[in-house]
């Protein structure tokens, strides 16, 4: 195993437009283990590195339903587990789904009880399945008059959980309502959305692919908000299991969470596990526009220990901030505090894109970012789109072709789903694997028919 | 911007060490011989050969990728369709050179060969000594690339590229 290096975790703050997610883009592309990047826009982090990094690549879009990828996020513990280890591990990622679902009310679980106690209830009941079943069958469990709901009661091996779910049997419409339907409102539109039931089913192995060092993109771009915060914080779960349950700390895996305070990607489960990974091999970097965390920024400035402070364009936090770099060393020899806090305040308010503070172990540093250049010239194709454009197209071409993209049969389907990926309006997934043999057909019909597959 | 303007440009550039000559090359039997720029390399004439074939299908071509045991002038890429380029400059290649360079290529492949020649009879000779791996080898000249033709396999189908 190589010498462990430090990798501190990462609060990068800034207004839009700052140079943000190209300074963390950067640094990620120089970053030497596994990424995991988790981006709410289009054309932001996720397009650089898509762009510049080498190696083994997943690039995700959310909203791309012809190229999902599943993470397998509501996977059941183990079966060789004991049966306490196995309810442990069961409760902890229940309790982790329901935290990160209930962040769409901007609400802790603590404020709503009774919501939270049956959607606990709700993923006990599913997590506890003796046959395996598709999850579009989770809303199923709050209408106890449908087949689905019986299906659910008869295969759960946790009694207490059979239990409490066949009381809604004798309730009646209104009292159901009452008990549940709070909870239904909340989780319907997510576990009925073909894109949460994409990412729930197996696919990529996650483990695997952060030991290879891999570079997990995900982008949300027209994804449903909640659909994607869901999403992503069950693949955060997955990471987080994976490194603390590995035998050695390598490679270091860095999770970054773009936008995390707009998008809601950050909450009190990632503050925690940034506290309590590091020795794991496991980094957050969290990026924000504003420190308006979920339970404050306390935490999350406590256990970031390096932090990047690019323009600013409000003044309380940039004086925030500025107090920060001056605590840290930003103080000249012939300044007081209180005049090395004004100017570093009006520094911050002032930046150009792409400048920034830098606060760490080392001290505080103030830098400019370069911009990160295309490696291609700007030349024009014939089809209106630019060289950097295409070579991004053929790169995703090529990132499609991997196996993780092929969607598994799920266990109760309709049928539809095949061992192949589904075919799309993007040419090359819709073309079949071509024969390796090839030596009975000529190269030009060969040559002919991928080009018609792919158009 | 017209020849005689672009020639004043670089020598300017030239003059202020932002570019470099990398050689002087006699492209044609006859006339004056032209200034290479670029970075220098050691097989000029073969550099600029490649660089035309460049410009005449206008793709970029990522150099330095292996194939089988060999690495090619070039990679082409076309959505999903990987083309190796090999660009026969000298024209002096023997069948036994030839066939022991195509030896190196794998049996089959998934990725194609695009093989380019200053002439046609030059083509039709390394197309009749190719048969051992013409799956995926495709076969263009300079003239025809410029022109817009198709390339050609071994059985002399064509493939619009």
């Amino acid at each position: 195993m190589p010498k462990l290096e430090f990798h501190p975790n990462l609060l990068v703050l800034g207004s839009p437009g700052s140079g943000k997610s190209v300074g963390t883009a950067r640094k990620a592309l120089s970053f030497p283990g596994a990424i995991v990047c988790a981006d709410p826009h289009s054309d932001s982090i996720t397009s650089l590195l898509l762009e510049h990094a080498e190696g083994e690549i997943l690039y995700h879009n959310i909203s791309d339903l012809n190229h999902p990828l599943g993470y397998d996020l509501l996977r059941s513990a183990p079966a060789h587990l004991s049966p306490t280890a196995r309810l442990q591990m069961n409760r902890r990622r229940a309790r982790q789904f329901v935290e990160t679902i209930m962040r769409r009310r901007g609400a802790d679980i603590a404020g709503s009880p009774l919501m939270e106690e049956w959607i606990m209830a709700m993923l006990m009941l599913y997590l506890y399945q003796g046959k395996p079943k598709d999850p579009e069958i989770i809303p199923y469990a709050f209408r106890p008059k449908t087949p689905q709901f019986k299906a659910l009661l008869r295969d759960c091996s946790f009694e207490e959980v059979r239990d409490k779910f066949g009381t809604l049997t004798e309730l009646k419409p209104r009292s159901l309502r009452t008990e549940v339907g709070s909870g239904a409102r909340l989780i319907e539109p997510v576990f009925s959305n073909p894109e949460f039931l994409a990412a729930c089913r197996p696919g990529v192995d996650v483990g695997a692919f952060l030991q290879r060092k891999g570079k997990l993109l995900i982008e949300r771009d027209k994804a449903d908000e909640d659909v994607a915060r869901t999403i992503i914080g069950g693949l955060g779960l997955n990471v987080t299991e994976h490194c603390e349950s590995r035998e050695e700390p390598w490679p270091p895996v860095a999770v970054i969470l773009d936008e995390c305070t707009n998008a809601r990607t950050a909450g009190p489960f990632e503050e925690r596990k940034a506290g309590e990974t590091r020795k794991y091999g496991l980094h957050w970097w969290f990026l924000a526009q504003h420190d308006n965390f979920p339970g404050g920024s306390e935490g999350f400035f406590q256990n970031c220990q390096e932090q990047h402070f690019y323009r600013t364009a409000n003044y309380t936090l940039a004086r925030k901030l500025a107090t920060i770099v001056v605590s840290a060393g930003g103080r000249r020899m012939d300044e007081s505090r209180a005049e090395a806090i004004d100017r570093v305040t009006t520094e911050l308010m002032t930046f150009s894109p792409g400048e920034r503070y830098v606060v760490g172990p080392r001290g505080v540093c103030r830098e400019q970012v370069p911009m990160l250049k295309s490696k291609y010239p700007p030349w024009n194709m014939k089809d209106g789109r630019t060289l950097a454009q295409a070579k991004k197209e053929e790169k995703l071409c090529r990132i499609y072709q991997r196996p993780e993209y092929k969607t598994p049969a799920t266990p109760t389907s309709g049928g539809k789903q095949s061992e192949e990926s589904s075919p799309s309006s993007t040419p090359a997934s819709a073309t079949p694997p071509p024969t390796k043999s090839g030596t009975s057909s000529s190269a030009a019909e060969r040559w002919e028919r991928r080009k018609r597959g792919s158009t | 911007m017209g020849a005689k303007k672009a020639g004043k440009h670089l020598i300017k550039q030239r003059k202020k060490g932002k570019i470099n000559v990398a050689g002087i090359l006699l492209l044609n039997d006859t006339g004056r011989p032209t200034i290479i720029y670029g970075p220098n390399c050691g097989k000029l004439a073969h550099s600029v050969f490649v660089t035309d074939i460049w410009i005449a299908l206008k793709v970029w071509i990522d150099p330095g990728v292996e194939f089988g045991s060999t690495v090619c002038d070039g990679l082409i890429l076309r959505k999903t369709n990987r083309v190796h380029l090999e660009a026969d400059h000298s024209m002096k290649e023997t069948k036994d050179q030839w066939e022991r360079k195509l030896a190196k290529f794998p049996e089959a492949s998934d990725d194609f060969v695009l093989v380019v020649t200053h002439t046609a009879a030059r083509m039709a000779r390394l197309i009749e000594w190719s048969s051992s791996r013409q799956s995926f080898m495709l076969f263009a000249t300079l003239d025809g690339l410029r022109r817009g033709a198709p390339a050609v396999d071994c059985r002399g189908r064509p493939a619009t590229l």
